[in-house]
This record gives C-alpha cells, sequence and structure tokens, in this order.
C-alpha cells in the first residue's frame, strides 16, 4: 500500500478533503440536516379534547389510546375567532391573523358595509367584444385570487427540497403555485363558484322553496311518466346577461316499480328510492338555446365550447310524488375545469386511482339538511359516502407515504366537524332542536369518532414508529342552544340606528339595508366579529379614531360582558378580545375592531351575522346546526396527539408549524409567531 | 351468412386463447404481424406488381428531373406534371388490392374490436341491461332471469317513452352468464361475462342483417321480426398501458401491421 501513497499527489490529498467538506456541509446545511426525516400530521376538523377523552375512557379509540401512550396528549390552542379558515390559516402560516389577514368567514368592504367570503375572491374578464343578440366573446378568462396572505409552511419545505403531500388543507383555494402536490380544501367553490348549491328536482316543491339557501328547487312534471330539467351550471361567459349554463337531464319513472331513469349526457343511471347514484360526469355547454328557467342549455345538437364537472344523483321518491336530489356540480377531478390541485394534474391522477370524488371545500351537505330536502338518515347517508371516499383516499396516500423514503404527508378530515355542527342535537336531548327524529341516531357523534380512530390505527400500522405522527384539531366544539342577535342588542342600546324600526321592516330586511350608517357607531358582521364605525375608514363613519374610538370599545366590552340570557340569567359572552391586543402583524389595520367570544352554548346569530335586527335579542336555536365552535378561544381548544414527548403543555396552532419545519431543520420565516413543540 | 362469421369468430377464440395468460399486447401485436404479413402476400398475388414497379420509377424519375433542373421552370413544370400523373396511375394500379384487403382486414378489426375496445365487468360492476321491445309489447310482461353470479339491484325500470325496459345489474363472482329476456313469451338471452378474460364482448344483440351479423360477431343477432328489438349493455374501456403509456389497440394494430409489412416487403419480393 505504500508504494501507492507517492503516487497521491498533494493536489490529489486536497481535492479530497474539499469534497469531503463539501459532502458534510451539504448532508448538515438547512435544507438536508434532517433529511431523512418522515412526518405526518393527521387534521381532524374540529375533534374536542373533551369529547375525545370521554370516547377513550369509554374504550372506543384503542388506536388513539396507543398513539397517545407512546407520546402525549394536550389540548392545541385555536385562533381568536375559534373558526376553521382563521384557525388553519394560523396553522399553515404560523401567525395570527394579524399576519395571514383571515379573521371570520365573512369580512366586510369598509366603503360599503356589505359582507364578501374571507379566503378567495373571483375576479371575472372584464372586457369583452359585443357579438349580436345576447353574445358576448370575453377577452380572457377571469381569476380566483387567495385571499389569504404569508407563505404557507410547504413552500419553506419546498425551497429545502422536502418531499411534502398537503391533502385538503383548508383556506387553500385557488391552492397556493408549488410544485408541491396539494389538493385545495375548504373554500374550494362547485361549479358555480358557490361554497355547494344542490339541485333538486320535485313535483312537490315545499312551500319555501324560496327561503331555503344554499340549493335550487326546480319544480318538474312528467309527461308520459318522463321528464326533462337541466342542472344549473356556471354563469355563462359568452351570454351578457351572464345566465347560468345548464346540463340537460331527463329523468323517466315507473311508478309501478318504485324505480327511476336519469339521463344526462352519455349517462344512464337507475335508481330505486333512498339510493345515491356513483359519480356522473355532466357537461355544460356554453352556446346553446335557452332552455329550463332560462337557462342556457344545449341545442338538439350541443355546440362547442363546454365545461365539465361532476355529480352524485339521489333519488328519494318516485311516486306520486318525484324528488331527485343532485349534488353540487363538483370541479371534476379528472379534467378540472379549474385549479385544485398543485401539479394541476395531481388530482386527475389520484381520481384514476381511486375514482372520483368531492372536490368541494365542505361537501357534507348540511344546507340540504338545514333546507329539509334531506332528513337526518339521509344526511347521514350522504355524510357517510363522503367519509367512505376519504378514507379511501387516505389509505391511499398513507400507503404510498409508507413506501416513500422520507418526507411529509398532511391529511384532512372534515367529517367530524361538519357532521358535529348539524348532529349535536342527536346527542343532547337538551338541546332545543332535539326531536324524536334526531334522537333516532344518538351515536353519530361516536361512530364518527370510532371511524377516525381507524384511520389513526392505519397510519400507526403503515407508518410504523420511526415516522413521527401528529393528530391535532383545529379547534373543539360546544353545543349551540341559544343565538345571540348581536346587532339587535347594538340598536336597541343606542350604538347602531336603523332607518326604519318598524317590526315589519327591522324583521323583513337584511345586508344592513335598514341601517342609517351616519348615526351608527357600532355595527357586528361575520359570526365574531364586532366594528367600529371609524371616520375615515368606514365610508360612513362617525366615531373619530384613537381615544373616541377607545372609550367606545371599552364601553362596548365593559356592557357585552354583562349581558344576559333573560331566560335563563346566564352570561352570554365571556370575553371580547381587541384585535390590537390579540394580533400581530401588518393586517391588524384589516380586523374587526373586536371579537365577541361568546360563553359555552352561546353564539352570534345567522341573521346577526349577515346584517338581519330581529326583534329580540335571544332566542332558542332550534335549527339543525345546533353545535358550534365559534366562541371564547378558550372553551373550544383542539387537540395535539403525537408519537413523540412534548416539551411544553400549552402549544397553539402556529407552534405546530413552527414544530413542523424544526422537525426537518428548515428555518421558519422571521414573522412566524410559533415555537417547537417536541423535545 | 351466420355460420361463416361463427367460423371465422371461433378461428380468432382459438388464436386469442394462445395468448390468454400474457399482456393482451402480446396477443394483439402477434395477430398484428401475421396480418402484415398475410396482406401483403394478398396484395402481391392481386396486384399488377410489373406496373406499380413501373409507376413507382416514374415517379422517382420526374422527382429527381426537378431536382437536377431546379432553375429551369419549363423542366420543374413538367416534371411536377408527369410525376402526378406517374402517382395517380399508381393509385389506380393500388385500388384493386387495396379493395381486396380491405375486406379481411375489415373482418379482422371487427374480430379485434370485440376483444380489445372493452373489457368484461369486474365483480362489483354495475352496468344497465336495456331491452328494446316492439311498440305493440306491453311493457309490463317483459321480464329478465339473471343466474347467481349477477344481482339484479333494481326492479324492472319501464320506460314507457321509449319502449325499453331497464335493469341494473350488478357483476358479483366472474363466469360467463345467459340472462333470459321474456317478452309476451318471446324468449332471448344475452351473454354477460365478469372476470379478467381476454374474451369477445357483445355489447349489444340487435334484430338480424347484414351489417349486425358481421359488425357484430360475438353473439348471434336476435331473430328477424322478434318482438325484442335489442338487448344491450355496456362494458368497461379497456385500457392497454405499455411502459405507463395508454395505447388504442387500433394504433397498436396499424403501426405493428404496417411496419411489419414494409419491413419484409423486400424479402418477400414485394411491390407496394
Amino acid at each position: 500500500m505504500r508504494k501507492y501513497w507517492p503516487g497521491w499527489s498533494r493536489f490529489g490529498i486536497a481535492t479530497g478533503i474539499l469534497a469531503g467538506g463539501i459532502l458534510i456541509a451539504l448532508v448538515t446545511g438547512p435544507g438536508f440536516a434532517d433529511s431523512k426525516k418522515k412526518m405526518m400530521v393527521i387534521g381532524f376538523d374540529g375533534m374536542d379534547p373533551n369529547q375525545l377523552q370521554e370516547h377513550i375512557d369509554n374504550g372506543y379509540m384503542p388506536n388513539f389510546e396507543r398513539l397517545i401512550a407512546k407520546g402525549s396528549f394536550t389540548t392545541l390552542g385555536t385562533s381568536i375567532p375559534p373558526q376553521s379558515p382563521v384557525a388553519w390559516s394560523n396553522f399553515i402560516t404560523g401567525k395570527n391573523p394579524g399576519g395571514h389577514n383571515i379573521f371570520d368567514f365573512i369580512h366586510r368592504d369598509p366603503k360599503t358595509y356589505l359582507p364578501f367570503l374571507s379566503t378567495s375572491e373571483a375576479v371575472g374578464s372584464s372586457k369583452s367584444i359585443e357579438l349580436w343578440g345576447d353574445w358576448q366573446l370575453p377577452l380572457g378568462g377571469g381569476e380566483v385570487v387567495l385571499l389569504r396572505e404569508g407563505r404557507a409552511f410547504w413552500e419553506l419545505l419546498e425551497n429545502a427540497e422536502i418531499p411534502t403531500t398537503v391533502f385538503k388543507i383548508p383556506a387553500n383555494y385557488p391552492p397556493v403555485q408549488t410544485n408541491v402536490r396539494t389538493l385545495s380544501g375548504m373554500g374550494t367553490p362547485d361549479m358555480q363558484g358557490t361554497p355547494g348549491t344542490f339541485t333538486y328536482f320535485t313535483t312537490h316543491p315545499p312551500e319555501d322553496a324560496d327561503d331555503i339557501s344554499g340549493g335550487a328547487i326546480v319544480d318538474i312534471y312528467f309527461d308520459r311518466d318522463k321528464s326533462e330539467a337541466a342542472i344549473p351550471g356556471p354563469p355563462n361567459p359568452f351570454d351578457k346577461r351572464g345566465r347560468e349554463t345548464g346540463a340537460n337531464v331527463t329523468m323517466y319513472r315507473d311508478k309501478e316499480n318504485q324505480v327511476a331513469k336519469i339521463v344526462t349526457g352519455d349517462e344512464e343511471i337507475v335508481l330505486a328510492p333512498g339510493e345515491f347514484s356513483e359519480w356522473v360526469p355532466v357537461e355544460f355547454y356554453m352556446l346553446g338555446d335557452e332552455g329550463f328557467g332560462d337557462r342556457i342549455r344545449p341545442a338538439a345538437a350541443p355546440m362547442g365550447f363546454a365545461v365539465g364537472g361532476s355529480v352524485r344523483f339521489y333519488l328519494k321518491s318516485v311516486y306520486p310524488e318525484f324528488s331527485l336530489y343532485v349534488t353540487p356540480v363538483q370541479i371534476d377531478p379528472l379534467n378540472p375545469a379549474q385549479p385544485v390541485s398543485t401539479p394541476d394534474d395531481w388530482s386527475k391522477e389520484l381520481a384514476e386511482r381511486t375514482g372520483r370524488y368531492y372536490t368541494q371545500g365542505m361537501p357534507e351537505d348540511t344546507k340540504a339538511l338545514e333546507g329539509g330536502v334531506f332528513d337526518d338518515g339521509e344526511f347521514l347517508t350522504q355524510a357517510t359516502l363522503v367519509l367512505d371516499e376519504r378514507m379511501k383516499l387516505f389509505e391511499t396516500m398513507v400507503s404510498d407515504f409508507a413506501q416513500d423514503e422520507w418526507g411529509f404527508l398532511f391529511f384532512y378530515f372534515s367529517s367530524l366537524d361538519q357532521q358535529t355542527h348539524v348532529m349535536w342535537r342527536c346527542m343532547d336531548p337538551k338541546h332545543p332542536a332535539s326531536d324524536e327524529m334526531a334522537r333516532q341516531y344518538p351515536d353519530i357523534i361516536t361512530n364518527i369518532f370510532k371511524r377516525l380512530d381507524k384511520a389513526v390505527g392505519i397510519a400507526m400500522e403503515r407508518l410504523g414508529d420511526d415516522v413521527t405522527l401528529v393528530v391535532m384539531s383545529d379547534h373543539g366544539f360546544a353545543p349551540w342552544y341559544r343565538e345571540v342577535h348581536l346587532n339587535s342588542w347594538l340598536a336597541d342600546n343606542g350604538y347602531l340606528t336603523l332607518k326604519d324600526d318598524s317590526e315589519g321592516v327591522r324583521a323583513s330586511s337584511d345586508f344592513f339595508m335598514n341601517v342609517d350608517w351616519r348615526r351608527t357607531k357600532a355595527y357586528a358582521l361575520g359570526i365574531n366579529g364586532l366594528y367600529i364605525n371609524v371616520r375615515g375608514r368606514e365610508k360612513n363613519g362617525t366615531v373619530a379614531p384613537g381615544k373616541e374610538r377607545d372609550e367606545l370599545m371599552n364601553e362596548l366590552i365593559a356592557k357585552l360582558k354583562e349581558l344576559r340570557d333573560p331566560e335563563t340569567g346566564a352570561l352570554a359572552i365571556k370575553e371580547v378580545y381587541k384585535s390590537e391586543e390579540v394580533f400581530d402583524g401588518p393586517y391588524v389595520k384589516n380586523a374587526p375592531d373586536m371579537n365577541v367570544g361568546y360563553a359555552y352554548s352561546f353564539r352570534g346569530s345567522n341573521e346577526s351575522a349577515l346584517g338581519e335586527f330581529p326583534m329580540e335579542w335571544f332566542a332558542d336555536n332550534t335549527g339543525k346546526w345546533s353545535g358550534d365552535h365559534c366562541i371564547a378561544a378558550d372553551i373550544v381548544p383542539g387537540i395535539l396527539i403525537s408519537n413523540r414527548q412534548l416539551s411544553r403543555q400549552d402549544p397553539a396552532l402556529y407552534d405546530l408549524t413552527a414544530t413542523i419545519l424544526a422537525e426537518f431543520g428548515v428555518d421558519k420565516d422571521e414573522d412566524m409567531i410559533g415555537t417547537p413543540v417536541f423535545q | 351468412m351466420w355460420p361463416i362469421v361463427q367460423a371465422f369468430t371461433k378461428f380468432f377464440d382459438l388464436l386469442i386463447a394462445l395468448f390468454q395468460s400474457m399482456h393482451p399486447i402480446i396477443g394483439l401485436t402477434v395477430i398484428s404481424i401475421l396480418t402484415g404479413a398475410v396482406m401483403l402476400v394478398v396484395w402481391k398475388y392481386t396486384s399488377n406488381q410489373k406496373a406499380i414497379a413501373a409507376a413507382k420509377a416514374k415517379i422517382s424519375a420526374y422527382i429527381l428531373e426537378i431536382r437536377l433542373f431546379p432553375d429551369d421552370m419549363r423542366a420543374q413544370f413538367s416534371a411536377q406534371r408527369k410525376a402526378l400523373l406517374a402517382n395517380a396511375k399508381y393509385m389506380t394500379y393500388a385500388v384493386p388490392p387495396l379493395l381486396v384487403v380491405l375486406l379481411p382486414v375489415v373482418a379482422i378489426l371487427v374480430q379485434l374490436d370485440v376483444r380489445y375496445q372493452r373489457k368484461p365487468l369486474e365483480p362489483g360492476d354495475v352496468t344497465l341491461l336495456k331491452v328494446k321491445v316492439a311498440e305493440e309489447v306491453d311493457l309490463a310482461s317483459v321480464t329478465l332471469d339473471a343466474p347467481a353470479g349477477l344481482v339484479m339491484e333494481t326492479a324492472a325500470m319501464r320506460v314507457v317513452a321509449e319502449d325499453e325496459v331497464d335493469w341494473r345489474l350488478r357483476a358479483d363472482t366472474p363466469g360467463e352468464y345467459d340472462v333470459t329476456v321474456n317478452a309476451g313469451g318471446t324468449v332471448e338471452t344475452k351473454r354477460i361475462v365478469v372476470g379478467e378474460r381476454l374474451t369477445k364482448l357483445a355489447e349489444f344483440r340487435e334484430q338480424s342483417n347484414f351489417l349486425t351479423i358481421w359488425m357484430a360477431p360475438a353473439e348471434k343477432p336476435l331473430p328477424k321480426g322478434s318482438p325484442i328489438q335489442e338487448i344491450r349493455l355496456t362494458y368497461p374501456e379497456r385500457e392497454m398501458k405499455l411502459a405507463g403509456i395508454s395505447l388504442h389497440w387500433l394504433l397498436v394494430f396499424f403501426v405493428v401491421s404496417v411496419l411489419f409489412g414494409f419491413a419484409i416487403k423486400g424479402v418477400v419480393g414485394v411491390e407496394v
């Protein structure tokens, strides 16, 4: 050996040392520090720590028990207010709302006082060439803009070249443009651009059909047991009046045998009452004739410019009354008309493996239940389809991740949140909305807990102990017994002036149309937001910024914290948070001045949230939406469970963001406020 | 006519059976090669080989003229005109053998289509069985019997406006099944295949005529004048993938048969 040493030139030795140094630098540098780690986070929207503990104590959650035994279980501080888009944005950005600009489901335009959805905004094509008749040629396609600010944590992982997959995380529509595999979640619209609008074809429309929100009730009739109609689709950009497109659907019924046949395009389905179809592709043609309900529908020979979507049909009844529910038209994952994933074709890749799936942000059709189109059993059937579909995707993705050498996977479940919202009354006989039908389903929530326990078991089994597994939720849950009409309280206490306070006008006006802004000091908008009508900020502001505003806020906080329910004498509001005290970051200026933290079992009413003024301040909540979490943040923390030991017991959502980045040795952005929680 | 079609179909059954355990593309490739070879030989004996060779030689000569005299416009135009005429002549010589080749190729394509375009139902798959009947048939009299292995998921859906009765069927276990349709005493069957086998599939049985006999060889046509006019179901599309790329069977057939024909035309001594 020795004789070869002289053959090594000094240059060669120096080169070797240099190469070794580069290699060491590479493997210890920021991008590769802990590059071979694997971490999975499972997000169970709305999993409440108390409910979870109760289910564990009852022996329903063996996999959760095993996971906790390996590591730790604590509550996870939620956002103020504890609303899903806000909470998940805290997690995504590692900031509080002052840093990511999402303060509520609903924000307001201070120049018009009109509400708008907080997470995204659709911007249509502004220019077009006028053609003959009702036709125009749009120049440009319009776009949807994500209003959430701040970098998503997976952008930082991507920069460090960590293989990352993020499935259905809320408040990420349109998906942030990265090379990371992401599928957009809550906030993803249907093809009509709404959070989800079902169609209900029926020969017997309900009397309050016009009042049903979240759905189109279509009155149909049969001739020789055949009926033709159209499923409402996206607005037609070629139509000057912006009318909706429609997908033709022909319905046949066999009255005697109680079956129906549905035909749309080349698809034919036969259903018996109580059955859902599989996913069916539908097409909306932009050029055609004026059809049912003033919609553009294909002419006898449909002409081009079609966009596709997908639906499932549910046959409620055939005869004597025919009723057919159609899911909101989904952006078809196999052929998305708008991007729902990054890379663009990842939604297709997934669908080719698992079949089509709901792309709509919140697929459980709570609107159909609230509108009386579904009864409890039918809603449960639909919600179970959603969970079945999600479990299939979960198993596929966990199995794939198990094969990966390293990387990060986030997977989101919506079922517990959505079903607890509308089914709380089933397990709570004290609830004002608990009725005989609801009491038939006392175990609904428990059954979901059990199924989610199975998901945890699958992840533990397939990933093994070497993978860092985190199970978390964005917030917990509480019953919602009593509605608080906060705007009515403001009006009756002189903080808000109505143009016409007579009962008929007051009770029927909405969207603040009846408000005399020049004589209004404060108004509530959104579920928790309380705004001061600040001069120079609001169009008709009356309160001077600075001392006058501060004094008014203090006065309101003092009074609201003393607000008692006349029926029980209980305090309705636990805390009122001043935004400048609880938020940090450049967007605090856009926040409501205050956030109302309702007490346990209270919540701001939907009417008040959208600028209506019922005569009373309080009312029993008799609606299906019977559980909620938009109350004081400390009442409804989320959960944090891991197979790793925690270094502290009071983590918040943004700490989990810092934890993920730290796990992979990735530096967090300077304005991220969390700190890692693992030992 | 039907016995001839049946014999031809049987021949393909035997041929395909040789490749049953292999990737579908292997059998398709072999059949495409054989077709290419056979058609080349047929071409040889049904075409005027000397005339084709002469026409091709003339075309080559005129193209050479075009290249040799690029600056002589008269020569250019003259050579182009003559090349086109020679080409037309070549096409004329090609028509008779093309016509001869066309019929067997179409027959082969039909046989391949009933095997490669669709695949059998898999257990759990759902399909709609549709029976069209004559206007005078009482739809209430139309019934369906499905053997074990297939599950009738719905009662009969009588579509009055279309003189049609539909059933939703679910494939349960692999096998080849005959469902029995009875329309007012007239009984017919329809074959439904469940499983993974590469086999001939008939999506419909229509009343007999020349076209249906040749174009739908997988199952015997319905007798003329039967009150049952059509029995139809849908099989899933077969997707053939090679190295992750989706290939349509027709593309594979044409590319392989044409390439093979061109590759061996020198060996066989055929002017194409």
